[in-house]
């Protein structure tokens, strides 16, 4: 188990590693000139000059990786050359707001897909059909338009979310529960759909297996049988995606945000990237690969558990 | 029973949510005065005094902090603020200010002509936009604690104009040299940031218990939001969260429209349309001849565009100076009526009339309508246009150097004479052939060397002058609005994009 994980770690890191650095020179590439961005419109080409210089845009381009990664190493992301705060802090206030809504999105889907699937497959008949019909559209509506819905039926007309914004959870725990619901909900719509096909799909083939037959024969109750055994073993295909449905709703993250006018990683991304500024979107592309490694990591740790085999692969 | 408590336990879950939801959805004040929360589109880069945007929507998060030497008044023109008086040396070398002396910094700094030296040389030591207005400032002379002179190297009647928005914003001294002056400002102003703040999203401003002038700002505590999403906006106004915002978005006025919400719009201070740089004929010979200038301007129909491509947020115009302006000329208003077979004619007097072809910077990811309408527009008189793929960061640069015959931009200034500076002599950033017009020479330095009140008469001369000679092919007078919910009224200001933060007061008052 332990060199399963060390591989898993080994791998982890140089896949952060070179997304990074593969990041690093093609915003390097990009010819964009984030100094008169700075500056605005009316600064003279000599002050846009010595403001490329002060970004240090002027020296070439390994140098400037080989600082950057230095800087990185010690934990220091850099300045972030539009709003002059530093990109560590930039990042870490972000970050709450958005795995707090992938967080709540993830367990939301977890817990709706879990129940969904397993009544669609043991129940079967028009109970199946309707929630593969409600899969379908849950896939085919884009989340954006599910979070404008919700905010325009729930904050706006009923008042009882808020449209926008974000609530620290040491602020106010009901506040934060409250800010978190719609933009979680509006998230989790597809992952649900995804993820309660997979769970549906896999217990109807454990269903069909010849020890669950064994198991039903020695009269073993319905529910023990359901639970003990069928989940278990439908579990690992359903929790590969679950794991591929996180990372897919950190993508998500980044409309959900502008919806809900939350300001967290997807939004600084989209920001900084409109913006050229590289620094901190070096920081955002960092955060996102650590968090795809250690949700990957998770996912094997929990698949290895629940399947032996799989710590051999 | 078991599916009973389940069913139970999700509608207490549902309940409690949808309480909390209640108790903070409606967080912004309607017609109180505790509370006013405006959204902005845009963080603020930089609190350092010299670096910080110039009069664009960052605006409202400075006002809220620091004061100005002047501000711009209800007429659009420069009204007292911690300057009283002020007035120009009479060959207009210098300017002298009377400042208040009862102003302090919220670090207990005293405001006084020495902290208005440090500021203006700060400044014009940062190199950003506030700090390019300040450039015919030579030297700060401190008369006394309450008198300071700004010697200038030439007449600049734009400089009072300038004060009055962000480069008159005055920082206490003390915090000029230190780095956080940046995030944690430092001022005289009505609020101050509060620790609550988070950067980038959320700006927090408790009330200056010592404001000097405590009643033009009725709201105890003030919220700036960073929100650049339409329908978030919307929604926050609409759902009571945000109070107010100020945009020039065509797609924002209209959602509002749609939304019942109260939009008042004034003149934002720019000026929309193509600008003909190159009228030295070096990249299109063409446009050297007065003619094709003049054609393309007959060849603007600016009420379609202002109506298909503005959703009519804006004023058609044919002049270069806006309406409250100085130098602003009704009379030129439609020098340029829509007629495109006199534009077809000049075109063929000049030899043209098969057209040409110009190379321009590809603009459509941004502003798609307005290069529709421009490519529509040129090839009506046979201009034919070939795009080439520029980044947004890359456009000005590639104006001024000398990169494009001409394109669509927007220009918005301060004063006449900024815009003067900014397009009009050899000099000027915005004059990337360096054209040259001894004609207009004569009248830019008349309306430099004028005072009172001959200065609008001087600026109507250089209006008129290029509004003949074609330097440019307006559209409109971008127009901003002011989107309010209801309890909130606001008062604009013209020349400036976003109101004054002392515009915003309850409805009722």
């Amino acid at each position: 188990m332990l060199a399963f994980l060390l591989r898993r770690l080994v791998s982890g890191v140089a896949l952060v590693f070179v997304t990074a650095t593969v990041t690093f020179f093609l915003t390097g590439m990009t010819g964009s000139d984030p100094a008169r961005r700075i500056l605005g419109p009316t600064a003279t080409l000599a002050e846009v000059s010595a403001k490329r210089t002060e970004l240090g845009l002027d020296r070439p381009l390994p140098q400037r990786y080989l600082d950057w990664l230095g800087g990185t190493l010690h934990g220091d992301l850099g300045m972030s050359w539009f709003t002059n705060q530093p990109v560590t802090t930039l990042v870490a206030d972000a970050l709450p707001v958005t795995m707090s809504i992938v967080v709540s999105a993830i367990v939301l889907t977890a817990l709706l897909s879990i129940v969904l699937g397993v009544v669609a497959a043991v129940r079967g008949g028009w109970v199946d059909s309707s929630l593969q019909v409600l899969s379908v559209v849950g896939f085919a509506i884009p989340n954006f338009l599910v979070g404008l819905l919700l905010s325009v039926v729930f904050a706006v007309q009923l008042g009882l979310f808020p449209a926008i914004g974000y609530t620290p959870f040491a602020e106010s725990p009901a506040g934060w529960v409250s800010s978190l619901t719609l933009p979680a909900i509006a998230l989790a719509v597809g992952a649900v759909a995804t993820v309660s096909t997979q769970t549906r799909g896999s217990l109807l083939d454990v269903l069909d297996r010849d020890y669950i037959r064994t198991l039903r024969s020695r009269g073993l109750p319905a529910r023990s049988i359901l639970l003990k055994h069928a989940l278990r073993n439908a579990a690992p295909a359903s929790l590969t995606v679950l794991s591929l449905q996180f990372i897919a709703l950190i993508s998500g993250a980044v409309v959900i945000e502008k919806v809900f006018g939350l300001n967290g990683i997807g939004e600084r991304a989209t920001s900084a990237a409109g913006q050229g500024d590289v620094p901190l979107v070096l920081g955002v592309v960092l955060l996102v690969v650590t968090l795809v490694v250690i949700v990957n990591l998770l996912a094997d740790l929990l698949l290895g558990w629940l399947n032996p085999k799989v710590r051999i692969a | 029973m078991r599916r009973f408590l389940g069913a139970a336990a999700v509608a207490s879950v549902l309940a409690v949510t949808a309480a909390c939801g209640n108790s903070s959805a409606h967080t912004a004040d309607g017609g109180g005065t505790d509370s006013l929360t405006i959204a902005v589109i845009t963080p603020p880069s930089t609190f350092d005094i010299g670096a910080m945007a110039s009069s664009g929507p960052e605006d409202t998060y400075y006002q809220a902090v620091y004061d100005k030497l002047l501000v711009v008044g209800e007429d659009g023109q420069p009204a007292a603020s911690l300057a009283t008086e002020w007035s120009y040396a009479e060959d207009g070398m210098s300017l002298d200010l009377t400042l208040r002396d009862d102003v302090t910094f919220s670090d207990g700094a005293a405001f006084d002509a020495s902290a208005v030296k440090a500021n203006l040389e700060h400044a014009k030591a940062a190199k950003g936009e506030a700090a390019s207005a300040l450039g015919a400032v030579k030297t700060v002379t401190v008369t006394d604690a309450t008198h300071v002179s700004l010697e200038l190297s030439r007449p600049d009647p734009g400089l009072v104009s300038a004060l009055a928005r962000s480069s008159g914003y005055m920082a206490s001294p003390k915090a000029l040299d230190s780095k956080d002056l940046a995030t944690k400002p430092v001022g005289s102003g009505p609020y101050v940031l509060d620790a609550s703040t988070t950067a980038g999203s959320t700006y927090v401003y408790t009330r200056n218990e010592d404001y000097w002038n405590k009643s033009a700002y009725p709201y105890d505590k003030l919220t700036i939001r960073y929100l650049d999403d339409i329908s978030a906006t919307v929604n926050g106004l609409r759902s009571g969260q945000i109070d107010a915002t100020a945009t020039q978005t065509t797609d924002l006025v209209t959602a509002a429209k749609q939304a019942d919400l109260n939009v008042e719009t004034f003149f934002g201070g720019g000026l929309d349309g193509l600008y003909l740089w190159d009228r030295e004929g070096k990249l299109a010979p063409a446009l050297k001849d007065v003619r094709v200038r003049q054609a393309i301007n007959y060849a603007t129909d600016r009420d379609s565009i202002l109506k298909a491509v503005k959703g009519d947020l804006g004023t058609a115009t044919s002049q270069v100076f806006g309406d409250g302006a100085l130098g602003f000329d009704k009379a030129l208003e439609d020098a340029y009526p829509y007629d495109l077979k006199k534009a077809k004619q000049l075109m063929s007097e000049a030899g043209y009339a098969d057209g040409f072809a110009i190379t321009l910077p590809d603009f459509s990811p941004v502003y798609p309508d307005e290069q529709a309408a421009m490519t529509e527009m040129l090839g009506a008189i046979n201009i034919k246009v070939t795009y080439k793929p520029t980044t947004g960061d890359q456009v000005v640069g590639s104006i001024m150097g000398g990169q494009w015959p001409l394109n669509y931009f927007t220009l918005t200034t301060s004063s006449p004479y900024e815009l003067i500076g900014l397009t009009m002599t050899d000099q000027s950033p915005f004059n990337p052939f360096k054209s040259s017009d001894p004609e207009l020479t004569e009248l830019v330095q008349n309306a430099y060397a004028a005072t009172g009140d001959d200065q609008d008469a001087a600026l109507q001369k250089v209006n008129a002058y290029v509004v003949e000679q074609a330097w440019f092919a307006p559209w409109d007078a971008v127009e901003s609005a002011a989107i309010t919910s209801s309890g909130i009224d606001v008062t604009t200001v013209p020349g400036v994009s976003v109101p004054p933060l002392s515009g915003y007061h309850p409805a009722d008052s």
